[in-house]
């Protein structure tokens, strides 16, 4: 048996783990749209970073010919993340062994700079408090030159590779990067000088232990005092972080993997019994004709040979044989005899129904089908309720109330899973006796609606927010896993739909899925032809 | 054994009534599709051996046994099912009190020995009733004299020291109990007092596996009552303590105290009603039914060796 307590523990884990890859993404995203680091709620270190580089490009005089633009609500759109940023940002600290960081100082107000007397003071002051903030900032920030030599290297960035500043400075870069990889390095480097490649992504670098690390880099291009173009690059050590993210990716596998166990445990102990009742009266009728079968040759053995003995032998051995015969008559025509056309067509009537199972299960798993592919919502439920039907047994009503649809681009394997999932709910949560759940499909403009209503005992409100959230569970403990509609709601989401839920405690539940007939967001990207046509391509990316 | 021997076959799969029926044919075969129609039967006849499927719609097997055993207490009881989930084999055990589990599908030789021997009980224990105009009063499960100690004796056998004391503090004032962390200990302490009524095993056991040992004390002792109590979660085991060792109870960890208690008292009771009416003593019959004493064994290990030749041998389920 599985040890849910402990697998619920380390699967909590693992999606704390999610939650901060999540994290992570959205912080990649926001880099991809130009936006380092994103500007979210406490937008600390947005305002810092974009104010760190512009007033350090201001003080060293230096016209920037790319400085990171001030950062505007996020074009990524996505929803804030688990965790949040300022939690992220102490964890983040935390890791790297960093003092907590000094509050932002807002710059001085121009109208500060510009009062007369206080200027050379102003300019000071601003100075120093540019100072503070690069050196307290957890971003790496080094300026390289045209000849890959450090020209400046701020603490963080130093304390990134393990480094003291001075180790640094006045240094070709190419000292935290692998010593194979120095050429390709430096030809970036060239490139971007040059105005043709940006470095903006993750990368591996080398610490001064010679540990891998990865990093999340952003750079500007900037013209020196000297009137030559340099680097400026931003760093951020995500080692740890994209660690985690292998393992969260690892994890949810898992997660996924428990929860089909625990359906799959679920419906091997209906499906034995399903198969095990027509077996069971299949073999023992078999096994009843066989013995059948043995007295009718015993007979027709004797029959032959009567009539070799009509033939050459005496009345009285005939005679003898004759009752023999009439003997072993009798013991065949028992109730088995009377019996046996109907054992026999009620054996095979029960091979039928295996045979029906076994293709209703192949029908649910879609095993020898494409994962993406346009789907029968409707067949799809059928064969999932056929699948479910031993649920049903204890009288409970099902409705089924089907419309055509068009057909929907969609795995159709974790669609069953969906659907079996919310049958068996919805099993769960009706009487055995006067349940009653109905199931509609429709179509409305490019949506397809699926519809699992039951007469149930309801959700009540406090639950009703939570039953997607994964753990959350009603049921005892090794009853179900609490994933199901977690993943549920994963699969429509990812389908590019939605899964909604309204219940009223005591008169029942309903669920409402809407698909896009598109099926939006489901392709899966590696199936672009991503991979050479060639199992062992010469011609690899 | 007789052809007048009245069987009922209850499930919901008309098909397998029908082929049951065909198997039987020597007997006075009666069938059900439900639980409430094979509860009218039992009203109206004297069913020596029902067989009952778990799976069925309205009232599962096991309801439907606990109802038949206060209907016709006489009547031996075998439940008969596709699927063995944990729950269902302890169930039938516990609230059922079932002569045999059998899995589907069966064999019909051990199914035809197992109901021809179950009808044998059967017959005995209707004699012996019959005999006995005066029926003995059933002792109730009121304890009013809860402090007059009993002359029965309990014996608990664990390998948590801890446990066994706990055992030994919460019966004590009513029981003589003796505790033991060893089961080849305990097997040797069992004749030498004849008091003993009932023997209360933990699965995990040194030296020997608890369902092994209370097999071993219930093939050498048939009268001792015997509880297995359990953290696992085995139906295999469950199962094998039913129609091999004909435990009386399976108990499932964690339990509450007043489980544990109520299963003694009544582990008593049936004690003592296996000594006023031996037909109701299973094991008892079954030894004089298939073999004539060959428990010449000494050692718990020797019995277990020559248990686990007969186990494979065996004839019935």
């Amino acid at each position: 048996m599985l040890d849910y307590k402990k697998i619920k523990k380390s699967l909590k884990k693992a999606l704390k783990s999610i939650e901060q890859m999540e994290l992570l993404e959205e912080l990649m995203r926001a880099q991809q749209t130009g936006q380092l680091p994103p500007n979210l709620s406490p937008r600390m270190l947005a305002s810092e970073f974009s104010m760190a580089t512009q007033q350090f490009i201001q003080q060293l005089q230096l016209p920037a010919s790319s400085a990171p633009t001030q950062s505007q609500p996020t074009a990524t759109n996505g929803e804030p993340p688990p965790m949040g940023y300022d939690e992220w940002l102490k964890k983040l600290q935390m890791r790297q062994g960093g003092q907590p960081i000094a509050p932002v100082t807002p710059s001085p107000s121009p109208a500060a700079i510009s009062s007369g007397a206080g200027v050379d003071e102003a300019v000071r002051q601003s100075e120093a408090r540019l100072r503070a903030i690069i050196d307290a900032t957890p971003l790496g920030i080094c300026i390289t030159n045209e000849h890959y030599i450090l020209e400046y290297v701020n603490k963080a960035y130093a304390e990134i590779y393990g480094y003291h500043p001075s180790e640094l400075i006045g240094q070709p870069f190419t000292k935290i990067v692998q010593p194979e990889k120095e050429a390709f390095w430096k030809d970036l480097h060239d490139k971007y000088l040059a105005g043709y490649k940006e470095i903006r992504g993750e990368w591996n670098t080398v610490h001064k232990s010679g540990k891998l690390l990865t990093i999340l880099a952003d750079a500007a291009r900037i013209i020196g005092t000297d009137g030559k173009p340099k680097k400026v690059t931003f760093v951020m050590d995500v080692t740890e972080l994209s660690h985690l993210r292998e393992e969260s990716r690892q994890n949810e596998v898992m997660m996924m993997q428990t929860e089909k166990m625990s359906s799959l445990g679920q419906m091997v102990a209906g499906l034995a019994h399903e198969m095990n009742t027509p077996l069971g009266f299949v073999k023992n009728n078999m096994e009843m004709l066989e013995t059948k079968n043995k007295e009718m040759k015993e007979l027709l053995a004797l029959y032959e040979k009567l009539r070799s003995q009509i033939m050459y032998g005496s009345p009285n051995d005939v005679a003898m044989l004759l009752s023999q015969i009439d003997n072993a008559a009798q013991k065949v025509k028992n109730r088995v005899w009377q019996e046996s056309d109907n054992l026999f067509r009620s054996s095979v009537e029960g091979i039928d129904r295996i045979q029906d199972l076994v293709i209703n299960l192949k029908n649910f798993s879609r095993l020898d089908e494409a994962d993406f592919k346009p789907t029968d919502i409707n067949e799809n439920i059928e064969s999932t309720l056929k699948i479910a039907g031993h649920l049903f047994k204890g009288g409970i009503q099902v409705i089924k109330e089907f419309s055509p649809v068009p057909l929907v681009q969609a795995f159709p394997a974790q669609m069953n899973q969906v659907f079996l999932n919310l049958i068996t709910n919805a099993v769960h949560a009706v009487d055995e006796r006067s349940g009653r759940i109905t199931i509609r499909t429709m179509a409305q403009g490019n949506q397809v609606i699926v519809k699992v209503i039951d007469n149930g005992k309801g959700i009540p409100p406090e639950n009703l927010k939570k039953i997607f959230d994964p753990f959350f569970t009603t049921k005892p403990v090794g009853q179900g896993t609490g994933l199901g509609l977690s993943i549920a709601y994963k699969i429509i989401e990812k389908h590019g739909g939605k899964i909604e839920v309204q219940s009223q405690v005591g008169r029942g539940t309903e669920f409402t899925i809407t698909l896009p007939v598109s099926g939006v967001g489901a392709t899966p990207s590696v199936k672009q032809s991503a991979h050479s046509p060639f199992a062992d391509s010469p011609f690899a990316e | 054994m007789s052809s007048q021997s009245k069987l009922l076959f209850v499930d919901d799969e008309p098909l397998i009534l029908q082929s049951l029926s065909v198997l039987f044919e020597e007997y006075t075969v009666f069938t059900a599709e439900s639980g409430a129609s094979a509860l009218e039967i039992l009203k109206q006849h004297a069913i020596d051996v029902v067989i009952s499927d778990q799976r069925m719609p309205q009232m599962s097997g096991i309801d439907f046994l606990r109802f038949a055993k206060e209907i016709s207490p006489n009547t031996i009881r075998i439940l008969m099912t596709g699927y063995a989930d944990l729950q269902a084999v302890v169930d039938s055990v516990n609230v059922g009190e079932i002569f045999r589990y059998v899995n589907k599908p069966w064999n019909a030789e051990k199914l035809k020995e197992t109901v021809r021997f179950a009808c044998t009980v059967a017959e005995q224990r209707r004699a012996m009733t019959a005999a006995k105009t005066m029926s003995p009063a059933v002792p109730s499960l009121q304890f009013s004299q809860a402090d007059e100690k009993s002359e029965y004796e309990l014996l608990f056998v664990d390998s948590n020291p801890k446990h066994l004391e706990q055992f030994k503090s919460f019966f004590e004032p009513k029981y003589k109990t003796h505790i033991t962390t060893s089961p080849v200990e305990a097997f040797d302490l069992i004749p030498k007092r004849i008091n003993i009524a009932v023997v209360v095993a933990d699965s995990t056991l040194p030296e020997i596996e608890g369902s092994d040992f209370l097999i071993a004390v219930k093939d050498k002792y048939p009268s001792v009552v015997t509880v297995l109590m359990t953290g696992s979660q085995d139906a295999k085991q469950a199962i094998r303590m039913i129609n091999e060792g004909s435990v009386y109870r399976y108990l499932v960890k964690p339990f509450p105290r007043e489980s544990l208690r109520l299963t003694i008292e009544s582990a008593i009771i049936n004690f003592k009603l296996s000594k006023q009416n031996p037909a109701t003593n299973l094991k008892a019959m079954e030894k004089s039914f298939f073999r004539s004493g060959d428990s010449s064994a000494r050692s718990v290990e020797e019995l277990l060796r020559t248990l686990r030749g007969a186990a494979s041998a065996r004839t019935t389920y």
